[in-house]
Formats: structure tokens, sequence, C-alpha cells
């Protein structure tokens, strides 16, 4: 039983209501920091008899050609559409990569990396989440294999982590925090970074509700709302980072957003988006080092969940 | 067997019920601030975190935007149109969240108990279990309030046992929604007397209606918009009550908090409209209208004994 104490029910991290934080400020005066997370993920055909994935995924066949072939989709068209988009308004790009999608598709690494874009380690696989009923040990070394083979396949060492579905284990945070990453994007619940307990790691937010998945795959959203919720969104966020600095992130996965019938949307939100004052749009590790860099690293340390 | 719970009562032939400046609408608006386990403890019969082995962090962490962001933009706008708001609270929010507690306090919410976290649900008690789990949810909200009562009761998770109305009204509760069956208080039959059942929404209501495939905050706010108008329009022959149901981390998000403006933009250019809180409504209600409604209901279960 949860006892009803001040703080978290875990130590991850420190709970603190936004207006009581120190002002945050952005480099130029910029109000809302706004990092994309183009996702570059592979999808295996078949899994293992103990993997565990995000239910929502959970065709009935198996090998699960479905998915498997609509992530392929995304990784040989929509991505093409998607980078048009964003590079028509000159926007940064932080790519969550599944070190098996580098190893695959090295003609995309490479024109993502000329675009500039930040890679952040993100598993193997799309089909393998993080979750307590692995051993630390197991999951210690996905952690450690996917950041080895993705600086291997794009020559760029990773500073962020984003855990695949945002999937966690009770341990995840102090292991990446261990394996030496200077950020993690694997938490939804700010509109600022802020200090993880364990070893000056930064939790760059990740805004599920500006998740693709999340909200028009899963949810079902009709795309006609996407431009407003975008638009709305950071034009709120703008307003209110004139008090203190926002954060948000807007995640994006070639085979949702990259479709035909979708891509129209995203260009509109895009549009939009591009026309509001005050924005900066960085990667997420440049939104991580900045935040590092101004602000002070908490004394408190706290103490690690316990599984019930 | 005593008498049925719920006595049934066609709204229409009750008599008329009149708010007060003889108001037609009494509206509450009810922010949920919950606190959902990263790690459920008790055994339980339903699973929050279904998705995956606990911790589900997607979940865990979008409810966790609310303490930390979404409750205060969404306070911000209730104080722009100066809402007088009832909680409906998981109290063990309090003990965690102290800016949170400090800022509800300051502005002297009404507080209507949602359990202790919306992750323990009081419909898998045993009943001394129940009652001390009551017991202990009105200590703690006391504890950490600086003695204040809790008014209200909406089970965690709209979870109760059928025990749960003749435990709270024992314990001096003085309302209690999860019986969502009307749009007029009405007593509920208990052990010890009657306890006041006020209308509550699960539809519309920010937390349910997000979760399910389709919705965004325009299509939110325009139901709301159509049961405002209808009930508004019902209203003019007896006093009705609307219920506002919202979560901080629902509509207390950046692209959302606007819809929500306009809303109360749209209701407060109403005439008639009490807005008020739960326990404002429910004393309203046994001051000038129980006696009379209790003794239309008398009067209903004689003819149909003569009959």
């Amino acid at each position: 039983m949860t006892v009803p104490a001040p703080g978290m029910d875990h130590g991850h991290y420190l709970y603190s209501a936004l207006p009581d934080r120190p002002r945050l400020l952005w480099p130029n005066g910029a109000r809302l920091a706004v990092s994309v997370y183009l996702h570059l993920e592979y999808y295996e055909m078949e899994q293992g008899p103990t993997t565990i994935r995000d239910s929502r995924y959970n065709s009935r066949s198996a090998p699960d050609v479905l998915h498997h072939s609509w992530f392929e989709y995304g990784n040989r068209i929509g991505i093409f559409r998607i980078l048009d988009a964003l590079t028509a308004h000159g926007m940064r790009i932080t790519v969550p990569t599944n070190a098996v999608a580098a190893e695959r598709n090295p003609r995309l690494v490479r024109d993502l990396a000329d675009l500039g874009a930040e890679f952040v380690a993100h598993g193997l696989t799309a089909t393998e989440m993080q979750h307590s009923h692995m051993s630390e040990a197991e999951e210690a070394r996905l952690i450690a294999t996917s950041a080895s083979r993705l600086e291997a396949a794009t020559g760029q060492r990773p500073r962020g982590w984003m855990s695949q579905d945002f999937g966690n284990s009770i341990r995840t945070p102090r292991l990446i925090a261990e394996a030496g990453f200077d950020y993690c994007a694997d938490w939804a619940n700010d509109e600022q970074p802020y200090w993880m307990t364990y070893d000056r790691l930064v939790s760059v937010p990740n805004h599920v509700l500006f998740d693709d998945v999340f909200t028009i795959w899963d949810r079902h959203v009709p795309m006609v709302h996407y431009p407003d919720i975008i638009a709305s969104g950071a034009r709120q966020l703008a307003e209110d980072g004139v008090t203190t600095g926002r954060f948000m992130s807007i995640g994006l996965r070639p085979w949702v957003m990259g479709a035909s019938h979708r891509i129209k949307y995203l260009e509109m939100a895009l549009a939009e988006l591009a026309a509001i004052p005050g924005l900066w749009f960085a990667t997420a590790g440049e939104v991580a080092a900045h935040y590092a860099a101004v602000t002070a690293y908490p004394a408190e340390r706290t103490r690690e969940p316990t599984p019930a | 067997m005593g008498p049925e719970r719920v006595v049934y009562s066609a709204l229409r032939d009750r008599p008329r019920l009149v708010w007060p400046n003889n108001a037609r609408l009494a509206l509450w608006i009810v922010p949920n601030i919950e606190f959902f386990e990263y790690l459920p403890g008790r055994p339980h019969t339903r699973d929050p975190w279904p998705r995956m082995p606990h911790p589900d962090i997607r979940g865990y962490s979008l409810r966790d935007y609310g303490p930390r962001v979404g409750f205060w933009r969404m306070i911000e706008a209730f104080d722009e149109y100066n809402i007088r708001a009832t909680m409906s609270l998981n109290v063990a929010s309090y003990a965690h969240f102290p800016a949170l507690r400090d800022a509800c306090e300051a502005r002297g919410y009404d507080a209507m108990s949602h359990g202790i976290y919306n992750t323990e649900y009081i419909s898998e008690l045993s009943p001394a279990e129940e009652r001390a789990d009551i017991r202990r949810t009105q200590e703690l909200f006391e504890t950490h309030s600086g003695g204040r009562k809790l008014t209200g009761w909406y089970s965690a998770a709209g979870a109760p046992s059928l025990r749960t109305p003749d435990i709270l009204a024992e314990a001096g509760i003085e309302y209690f929604v999860d019986w969502m069956y009307d749009d007029q208080p009405f007593p509920m039959n208990v052990k010890s007397r009657q306890l006041i059942s006020m209308p509550y929404s699960m539809d519309p209501n920010d937390g349910r209606n997000f979760r399910e495939p389709f919705i965004e905050a325009a299509d939110f706010i325009a139901s709301i918009k159509d049961q405002f108008d209808r009930l508004y329009r019902e209203s003019e022959e007896t006093g009705l009550v609307m219920t506002l149901a919202l979560h901080p981390y629902v509509m207390g998000q950046p692209h959302r908090i606007g819809y929500l403006k306009k809303l109360f933009d749209y209701i407060f250019s109403h005439e008639g409209v009490w807005q008020a809180t739960g326990v404002e409504i429910t004393r309203w209600f046994v001051d000038t209208h129980l006696d009379k409604l209790n003794a239309h209901l008398a009067e209903v279960a004689d003819r149909r004994g003569a009959a």
C-alpha cells in the first residue's frame, strides 16, 4: 500500500509545481522550445515467445506481416513526405532510432545525418518494450547494446534515450543514467525539462497527446483536428512561456503521419507552427543541454521504488 | 427487506424545486484531483494499468501531468471566471502535493472525497475494512486541510460497494454521487437516515470521453453546450442540476484550455445559472425541498398501496 506522504510514490524525480519553479529562460528570449521526434523504427515480423509488446499492436496473426509492412511503408515512402514538410520550415529533427532500423536503412541514416538530425537511442526494435518482468541484467544489456549498435550505424554517440512505446521497468531511469546518457525522453508529465534523481539525468518530456500513435492511430482523432491540436497547443504554450519557458514535443511516425491521407494535415500544422513568434526549434539534446547549463541540480536524493 | 435504496420517481411528477434567487439551473464544476499509484499495491479485481506489467509510465506520467502542470492552468481559468469549484479529491493528493493543497485550501473549494488513491477500490473490501477505509479517508483529509470536513463522496474510480451509502451516512457525509440516475438531488434510503444523492456525470466527462476514440476538445465542448442548452430549457419547469466533471490532466492541456474558457463564456452569458458547490446545492435542497419531496413520495406510495 502506498503511503500518503509528501512527494512522489517513487524515487525517479521530485514533485515540483510548475509555478513554483525558478524562471526558465530559453536562448534568444524564446518562449517555447519545440522538438520534433521523428521515429525511425523496425517492427519484427516474428517475435520471441517472451516478448511483451504494447497491447495496441497485438495482432492476432503470427508472423505479424501487417504491422511489419506498415512500418516498412513508413521507411520507404512516408518518411520522405515528412522530411520534405519539416525541411520546408527548417525544423530541427530528433530521431528516436531502433538500432536495427539504423543498421537496415543506411540510406535514411545518411539523409538524416545530412539534415543535422540527432539520433536518440530507442532500443533495438519496435517490438521489444522494456518492462518489469525483465531482469536488471537483461534490461541493462538491451540499453547498452542499443546504444553501441546505434553508434556504429550512425557514427554518433547517442546522448539521449527514449524507451520504446513508453515501456519502463521500475529500474529504467537509473539504468539509463548508469549507461551514461544525458537525458531520457520517456515521461509525459511536464511542459519543461526537469532533473531525474540519478546522476544528472535530465527528463525531456515526451508529450503523449502530441504523439501521433497515441492521438491519431490509437484514439482515432479525426485528422481535421490535427492542425488545431498542434497549433492551439503551441500558441497557448508560447503565451504561457512569457512567464517561464515551456517545452513541446511532437511525436511523428513515418507510417502514421507520412501516409498519403494524413500528410496534408501535418503540413498545415507545421505551417501554423512556423508562423508563431517566439519558438525555438531544437533537438531534444539541445534542449537538455541548455536546461542542464542553466538549472541547478537538486541536492535531494530519493529512493528507488520497490515492486508491490 | 427494508425499503428500496432509491424509490422510483419520475422527475415531472415531483413538486417544483426552486433554487436561490429563482435561478433555473444549478451548475457545479468538479475538477477530479486524482492520484494513480505508480505501483498499485492492493489486490485488485480490475487492473488500473492493463497495457503492460506495472509500472505503465505512459498512463502514470500523463496523469502526473495534472499536479505538476494541468491543475495550475485549470485553476487559473477558474479564477478568471470566479468559479467556486468542488473537488473530487483522491485525498492522498493533499498529502503528496502540499503546493496543490495550499492552492485549493486558499480558494476554499468544497471537498468531495474521491477515496484515497484512484487505484484503490473500496468495492473490494470487507465491511469492516470498508468502514475503516472511509474513516481513514476522512481523517487524512482533516489532517491535511487543518480540520476541514469532507462533505461529499464519490468512490475512487466510481467503484463503490452496495453498502457504501450506509457507511457514508453513519460517517456524516452529506452527499454521494456514485449513483448517477437523476438531474436533481434525491434522497437515498440508508440504515440511519436519508443520504442525499447528487447528480453527477460520467457522460459527458472529460476523463472518460477522452479515453474513447474520435474525441477532441472541440467535440467535447460541443456536447457540453448541447447538454447545457437542453437542461437550461427544461429548467424553466423546475430546478435542475448540471455537473461539469473535469480532470486537470485532460482539460488543463494547452490545446484544450481555450475550449473550456469558451464554454464558460457561453454558459455565463445566460441568466439564472447558479454556480454553486456540491454542499451548497445539497444543503439548499435539504433545507427547502426535502420535506416536500418526501411528502410527495409518501403520497405516491400510499396511492400505490391503496390501489
